[in-house]
């Protein structure tokens, strides 16, 4: 793959990292809630009820969707910015 | 007929594996196909690579016999994904570097790095294995009928064939393949539950073309002689009982009891026995009855099946005892092995164990088809109560191996 390269593509490597670990980050907080919930209040996935659903599939499902959503925000934050140097 | 299927599978993925191994030389070509792969294809083989034996059988299996604490391991798998993309996936492929260890290597340059970095890949996919092994036997056995340890060395010898030969090119075309596969078809059978909906054991489901019918275990009342039953059974006499005591407590938990009965036969056109076994219509051929596992005998001019099964004393509403059947697969220490009472070579389908006890009132015993979130809601209101599959195996008074599940 050949392609010039813009500028300041040291401080895009540089981003690159930063964003990387900082969504990494708060992906674990958001998982690490609910392995919190699943192991001090084991009753409250069963009970409460959002959309006809227990907090336990909820959480479970929201984990996946977040996860893709993290996905789709990461491609759109680290676009290759080819243009901006050459205008 | 299914060995056949199964080589024709084989030597399809065999030969995209050497198709596509032509086209990857090198290094670069042997751990990432060059990155000429589609991102198409590529998403669909980390699917498959997803929807392994470890989801496909083994979370349903951890849902199914532990419920909601399987649910939790589901999630496991996740979290690991989301830190390969976002921390290590972009940095491996600006650096350029394949592996694992290679990348930490370029950042530390010490040589424990490496072997650190090795042993701890080689011990994860050890335990990552394992369990696809075990899958892999798991299902050959019953689908082309060989044994277990000759399906893990099939299995691993033609992966180790497509992985050696074609590299990563081979081998994410092959995953896209069985990924393609499994996500198809497990959305057929989701979009199949879904149509049947949920019925409790009470409410059978009338035979139909896939001839799933719901089978009702059968339960007699008991009269006492001492310690020993009377049951009103045909022909019927109890041999054996297993009792399993609770440690702390010493009260009796769980009571089998071994109950020789008669069954009706019916004699089909070609003039060979048929009885019905929970349910299941079995033709007794002529090795069963030399064997001498089970025997035929005649009263009032009628024949007659001896079975000999197990069933399960529990208390019925009014504080007396019932008698229910189980399904029981029985070793005899003779070598022969019996699935509720008959040879396991003539007949070998047992009942689905588990169910459902208990619908919502709304319900009346059946939903009929049912979406997605109604399925889930269903199964985690109140109401709902579900039968649990349970099993017991212990060594009875003659020697033979027993396991019941009632």
């Amino acid at each position: 793959m050949s392609r010039q390269l813009p500028a300041d593509y040291e401080a895009y490597e540089l981003r690159k990292i930063k964003i990387g670990i900082r969504m990494t980050i708060l992906y674990a907080i958001v998982y690490a809630g609910f392995i919190a919930f699943a192991v001090f209040q084991p009753g409250r996935m069963g009970m409460q009820f959002f959309f006809g659903q227990n907090l336990a599939i909820t959480y479970g499902l929201g984990l996946i969707i977040i996860a893709i959503l993290f996905a789709l925000i990461y491609n759109h934050l680290l676009r290759i910015p080819t243009l901006n140097n050459k205008e | 007929m299914a060995i056949i299927v199964f080589l024709i599978f084989v030597l399809l993925i065999l030969g995209i594996s050497f198709k596509s191994g032509k086209r990857s030389k090198g290094v670069g070509g042997y751990f990432v196909a060059n990155s000429s792969i589609n991102w198409g294809v590529n998403g669909i083989a980390f699917a498959g690579s997803y929807l392994s034996v470890a989801s496909f059988l083994g979370i349903c299996g951890l849902i199914a016999f532990f419920g909601y604490d399987g649910f939790l391991y589901s999630i496991g798998f996740l979290a690991g994904w989301v830190i390969a993309l976002f921390v290590i996936a972009e940095p491996m492929k600006r650096r350029g570097t394949f592996t694992f260890s290679d990348a930490l290597n370029e950042s530390f340059k010490r040589p424990g790095i490496q072997l650190a970095a090795g042993l701890s890949i080689l011990v994860v996919s050890l335990f990552y294995i394992v369990p696809q092994m075990v899958g892999a036997g798991v299902l050959i056995e019953p689908l082309l009928g060989i044994s277990h340890a000759w399906g893990v060395i099939i299995v691993g010898a033609v992966v180790i064939l497509i992985v050696t030969t074609g590299g990563m090119t081979s081998t994410t075309y092959v995953q896209f393949f069985n990924g393609g596969l499994l996500l198809t078809f497990a959305g057929v059978l989701t979009a199949a539950i879904l149509t049947r909906g949920l019925q409790t054991a009470a409410h059978p489901v009338p035979a139909n073309i896939s001839g799933l019918e719901n089978y009702q275990y059968q339960q007699i009342s008991i009269e006492w002689e001492g310690e020993t039953p009377l049951v009103d059974l045909p022909g019927g006499s109890v041999s054996d009982r297993y009792i399993t005591i609770n440690a702390d407590t010493g009260d009796k938990e769980q009571v089998f009891f071994l109950i020789s009965r008669l069954v009706e036969l019916d004699l089909d056109e070609h003039g060979a026995y048929m009885a019905e076994i929970k349910g299941h219509p079995v033709r007794l051929q002529r090795s069963d009855l030399t064997k001498g596992l089970v025997s035929i005998e005649t009263h009032d001019g009628r024949d007659y099946l001896r079975l000999q099964d197990w069933w399960q004393m529990i208390s019925d509403d009014n504080g007396g005892y019932l008698l229910e059947e189980t399904q029981s697969r029985i070793t005899s220490r003779h070598g022969g092995t019996l699935v509720n009472g008959i040879p396991v070579e003539t007949f070998s389908h047992m009942r689905l164990v588990g169910g459902i006890a208990q619908l919502p009132e709304e319900y009346a015993g059946s939903t009929g088809p049912i979406g997605p979130w109604k399925i889930l809601s269903v199964l985690s209101e109140r109401a709902t109560i579900l039968q649990r599959p349970k099993s017991i195996s212990f060594q009875s008074e003659n020697g033979d191996l027993v396991t019941i599940h009632y």
